[in-house]
């Protein structure tokens, strides 16, 4: 953990902000970009231009860690491809699966709260650890609509084993303990302190909506006040060394953009 | 055995090759030159160091020549709506003393060659801003020569050299035969014409001073490859800053920039088309956004406008 750079605030990297990001790269203490979005020699070209610019971090989104049928060979090299071109901090994934029986399910799903899941999430992880050279794993906390049947313990504790297992560290989705206490009526800092805040690198900041009674962390709005104060407390609690705001459709001005990564970056300076 | 002395077929026979040969030899030479031009490493302006908004000029000579920065500078000003282009005039617009102030040395000595409220031929305008900061340009040259992007003055005579000496040595020999065949009075020297114009066609498009050096040349090129993205906003129809759109003039052209496309159009006045032209709407030959190879890059995407001609 004491390796790993304090990069600071920033913002999730979108095609349309390509000039933009570049403009503003003395503002922004990184950007995360999406491998799974890299498309051959070109795209590996265009992240390398835009980390020579600013820092690059890599966020996976379909690895599937928690498939129990283990990793797609294919996408594991992808993804130590565009690590080898980009160098990376750090690689992060989510603590979900993307693909069932073979077939791609087109979206994060949750897994059941079970001994067997955190075994195969630690599987996965530990072989991704093996491709990828030892390079840092950080897995995100993601938001679940409703938890699965026969749980055999809670989220939290659910995240805690794969990360005590894996010796991964925590990419916290604040917006998505934020969507999840509201979705299931619990309080969001009760749920941060049973987290090992301590494994905590990388925090995601979003804005979302509420549709047909359930909250969704969409990526289409500002970050709302609830989550900005969730990383007030956080940040003197842990030891946060990215926050990266994310934003997917509904593109705001960059400026306004750059308004919340100035905020986020204030957070992180206040406590340090 | 005088190749002077040589029956008309005998010397054609003898002359193309021992031309071909000389434009080889030459040309092998001149790669050579290139490739030993090298200077140590500036790390401002290299490959993987975004440049800045003022270093816009510095690129628009490093990529051609003094023309193109003092375009930049005229596109600076027509961003910050200090200058107006209508029907290929230029004209001045409002109070010199509140908006040179937030201006760079060098777009304030160009502003200084405008009188607030008159108009200029764009011609003119090229002329007195070119007058103007001439100084400006100067600098910019030496530093760009001595970061190792643009030739040396001793680079450039060498090169200048190399030319005179290959097209000496093939030119000088097919005029000493036709003043040969002139004084002998025989006239069927037709081929021989021929084939000194197209020896000195080949001396000046084979061997001409390199505009960069190498390092130049893959700096430019990083620069195109990299701001795709401020090329690409403004060809989406955003707009940016004046700064930005100095920037993309100066990497680009001044075609790159919607708003000064006029300004680039002023420049090259739109000829009637041709149906046998066959030129390309990039072509190199003067266009705003002429950069030798480096055209292509720049004027992808629709984005070229003003290359017309």
């Amino acid at each position: 953990m004491a390796d790993l750079p304090f990069l600071g605030a920033g913002v999730s990297y979108r095609d349309a902000w390509r000039w933009e990001v570049i403009r503003h790269r003395d503002e922004l203490g990184a950007v995360e970009c999406i491998p799974d979005d890299v498309a051959g020699a070109a795209g590996l070209r265009e992240l390398v231009l835009i980390r020579q610019a600013v820092p690059v971090i890599l966020h996976g989104i379909g690895l599937s860690l928690g498939s129990a049928e283990g990793l797609d060979p294919e996408r594991v090299r992808h993804v130590a491809r565009v690590v080898e071109a980009v160098e990376p901090p750090w690689f992060s994934e989510h603590i979900a699966f993307t693909r069932a029986g073979g077939v791609e399910i087109g979206h994060l799903a949750p897994l059941p709260f079970t001994r067997e899941a955190v075994a195969a999430v630690a599987a996965n992880v530990r072989e991704l650890q093996a491709a990828l050279a030892g390079l840092p794993i950080l897995l995100e906390n993601i938001a679940y609509p409703f938890p699965l049947p026969g749980a055999e313990m809670t989220e939290a504790e659910l995240v805690g084993a794969i990360l005590e297992s894996t010796g991964a560290y925590l990419l916290l989705d604040l917006e998505n303990v934020h969507a999840n206490a509201l979705n299931h009526g619990y309080d969001p800092i009760d749920y941060l302190e049973t987290l090992p805040l301590e494994r905590v690198v990388e925090v995601h900041l979003a804005g979302g909506l509420w549709k047909e009674g359930q909250y969704l962390d969409t990526h289409t709005r500002s970050v709302p006040e609830e989550s900005w104060r969730l990383l007030e407390w956080l940040v003197p609690r842990s030891d946060v060394r990215a926050v990266i705001i994310e934003r997917d459709d509904d593109l705001p001005p960059f400026g306004d953009l750059l308004a919340e990564v100035r905020r986020a970056e204030g957070c992180l300076r206040v406590a340090s | 055995m005088n190749p002077l002395d040589l029956t008309g077929p005998e010397f054609l026979g003898f002359y193309l090759p021992y031309g071909l040969c000389i434009l080889a030899l030459a040309w092998l030479v001149r790669a050579l030159l290139y490739r030993s031009m090298s200077s140590p490493p500036d790390e401002r302006r290299t490959p993987g160091t975004y440049p800045l908004e003022d270093d816009a000029y510095a690129i628009a000579f490093l990529r051609g020549g003094a023309p193109e920065a003092v375009r930049t500078v005229l596109g600076r000003l027509v961003g910050a709506e200090m200058l107006r282009v209508k029907d290929n005039q230029v004209r001045a617009l409002g109070d010199p003393q509140s908006q040179a102030a937030q201006l760079e040395p060098i777009e304030s000595t160009a502003w200084s060659a405008f009188t607030p409220g008159v108009s200029y031929r764009a011609v003119e305008a090229e002329q007195g801003v070119s007058g103007a900061i001439s100084t400006h340009l100067r600098e910019i040259e030496e530093e760009l020569a001595r970061q190792g992007l643009l030739p040396t003055h001793a680079w450039r005579s060498a090169f200048r050299a190399l030319s005179a000496l290959a097209g000496l040595a093939v030119l000088g020999l097919g005029l000493a035969k036709l003043l040969v065949a002139f004084s002998r009075g025989k006239s069927n020297v037709g081929f021989l014409i021929l084939l000194l114009i197209g020896f000195g066609i080949a001396v000046i498009r084979l061997l001409p001073v390199p505009r960069q050096t190498r390092a130049g040349r893959r700096y430019l090129d990083w620069l195109q490859e990299s701001h795709r993205g401020l090329f690409q906003m403004f060809t989406s129809g955003r707009r940016g800053g004046a700064g930005e759109m100095a920037l993309a003039a100066g990497i680009y052209g001044l075609a790159a920039v919607p708003d000064l496309i006029p300004l680039g159009a002023a420049f090259q006045p739109v000829r009637p088309v041709r149906g046998d032209s066959g030129s390309s709407s990039c072509g190199s030959g003067g266009s705003s956004c002429s950069s030798g190879s480096s055209c292509g890059g720049g004027c992808g995407g629709g984005g070229c406008g003003g290359c017309g001609g």
